[in-house]
């Protein structure tokens, strides 16, 4: 005999298996701290390009490179993390 | 001139309610990502909140009643608070990234911090609420916001692959990187269909005094003002399906989308960014602030009006001058304006289906809606938005604290 799954406990399934599936390896956290590393690295040659054609002033220039600045800061400190695991 | 006017609301509740912080976030996001393959998505946002405003505008000119007063009279004031309760809070932190927006506009072009812009900007929005009438609100917003045309400006000017573009309003599943897909996916939906939205139109409608003659229009404005947010959010996606994706540039930081556009536009792109982004986000905030008072005063049966000296709407006035204040605190403290956003998008994701099954009964209900009820084609689309938006509740969460 099928037992049928209460809606209750088929939510809690659904939610548990979205919620195991979702959760990331140490190597997906490595690799997304890569490909953020690489996306400043892409932003700033951008910034270089257009400032280059006088197409930014200076001062946005500043904003977008401390927020780079900040961003690196930040993936490295994560993966520095994830190796000390 | 009445017609006009009614046109105003709809492109005003477009801007504040379609193109804001969350829209241009999650759809600069998408494109920088995926290039045009999360079009689709896009699209079939638009197709759900073209039928759910002009429902609410339908609803308050048949039956006199805005969205939220008639689901407070049909389904009691134990309904009233569970819903209310919640959206209330989910508008509290959306109302907080708006600010953000507006005080991120302003970064860009001064460079003074944005936590130092959040209390000017709720000062700004509180004293038009104040001062103004609903008249000045819609139409000065719905003025400027033409500025977001540089968006699509911008679209054209890359010169995208149609062939692309058109490829990808057809739904398809990821080839990699899947999570992140659907992520981006729920999240613009959810930044797209935003019940403050129906409930500022639906107000707005009964302000403006729509009777049945205004069906016709109200179509009408439901599908010219939400195409034309349409219209400027695939802007955003196109640019930066152009500029970030072949680069491989992820949208992290606000301060990366303006690129887009100073690629585009060169220099004055960034002020037309920043001007896009502050009148965008400026015109949500009024919506927002404006929306949770029309919900609490039609609830507790209080006196509103935008149209009168606020000593004529005391506790409706209280209301939004509260909920500003409040947001502007949280801004004030520092907390990152795209992380918010993306917060604040989720939870309004799940308070979704709170608004839309509620909705399917109302505009089937002969005593509010008579001959005007909805046809099967509006059914069968409330039906799926409602089974859209509960599917988005159920993914969105434990994706986004899981970081999918």
């Amino acid at each position: 005999m099928v037992r049928r799954v209460p809606l209750f406990g088929r939510l809690v399934l659904i939610g548990a298996a979205l919620v195991t599936g979702c959760t990331k390896s140490p190597e997906a956290k490595t690799e997304e701290t890569a490909m953020t590393l690489a996306s400043w690295e892409a932003t700033a040659r951008l910034l270089e390009e257009q400032r280059a054609r006088g197409a930014v002033p200076e001062r946005f220039v500043r904003q977008v490179l401390r927020a780079a600045a900040e961003a690196r800061e930040e993936a490295t400190a994560k993966r520095r993390a994830a190796g000390a695991r | 001139m009445k017609k006009y006017l009614q046109v105003a609301l709809g492109i005003f509740t477009s801007i504040g309610g379609f193109l804001e912080v969350g829209a241009i976030a999650t759809t600069a996001q998408a494109g920088a990502q995926f290039g045009f393959r999360l079009a689709w998505v896009l699209l079939l946002g638009t197709i759900c909140v073209i039928f759910l405003v002009e429902m609410s505008g339908r609803l308050s000119a048949v039956s006199k009643h805005t969205l939220q007063d008639a689901m407070r009279e049909r389904f009691g004031a134990g309904f009233f608070l569970v819903s209310t309760i919640p959206g209330m809070v989910v508008d509290w932190l959306v109302l907080a990234s708006e600010i953000g927006g507006v005080a991120l506009a302003l970064q860009l072009v001064t460079g003074i911090g944005y936590q130092w812009w959040a209390f000017p900007v709720a000062i700004a929005a509180w004293l038009l609420m104040w001062k103004g009438n609903l008249g000045l609100v819609e139409n000065g917003t719905a003025l400027l916001g033409l500025v977001a045309l540089s968006f699509a400006v911008a679209a054209v000017r890359l010169h995208p692959p149609l062939h692309d573009l058109a490829a990808g309003l057809v739904p398809s599943f990821p080839r990699s990187d899947g999570a992140s897909y659907w992520f981006l996916a729920v999240s613009i939906l959810g930044a797209l269909i935003s019940p403050y939205l129906f409930f500022f139109y639906s107000s707005g409608a009964i302000e403006d005094q729509w009777d049945e003659n205004h069906i016709g229009s109200n179509r009408f404005t439901a599908i010219v003002g939400m195409s034309f947010g349409a219209v400027l959010a695939f802007g955003v996606l196109t640019a930066a399906a152009m500029v970030f994706y072949p680069r491989g540039i992820q949208v992290d930081r606000y301060e990366q989308v303006a690129l887009m556009l100073t690629e585009a536009l060169g220099r004055p792109g960034l002020y037309l960014f920043a001007g896009a982004l502050g009148i965008t986000c400026f015109g949500a905030c009024l919506e927002v602030a404006l929306g949770r008072a029309y919900v609490l005063a039609q609830g507790f049966g209080w006196n509103y009006t935008l149209n009168s000296p606020p000593a004529d709407s005391a506790r409706f006035s209280l209301v939004y001058t509260g909920m500003i204040g409040s947001a502007a605190v949280l801004m004030a403290l520092g907390i990152d304006p795209l992380t918010l956003t993306v917060f604040s998008m989720a939870l309004t994701a799940v308070t979704l289906p709170l608004v839309t099954l509620p909705f399917i009964l109302l505009m089937n209900d002969r005593a509010y809606m008579g001959e005007y009820r909805n046809g099967w084609i509006g059914n069968v689309a409330v039906v799926g938005i409602s089974l859209l938006a509960s599917l988005i509740a159920l993914v969105a969460i434990p994706l986004q604290l899981l970081g999918g």
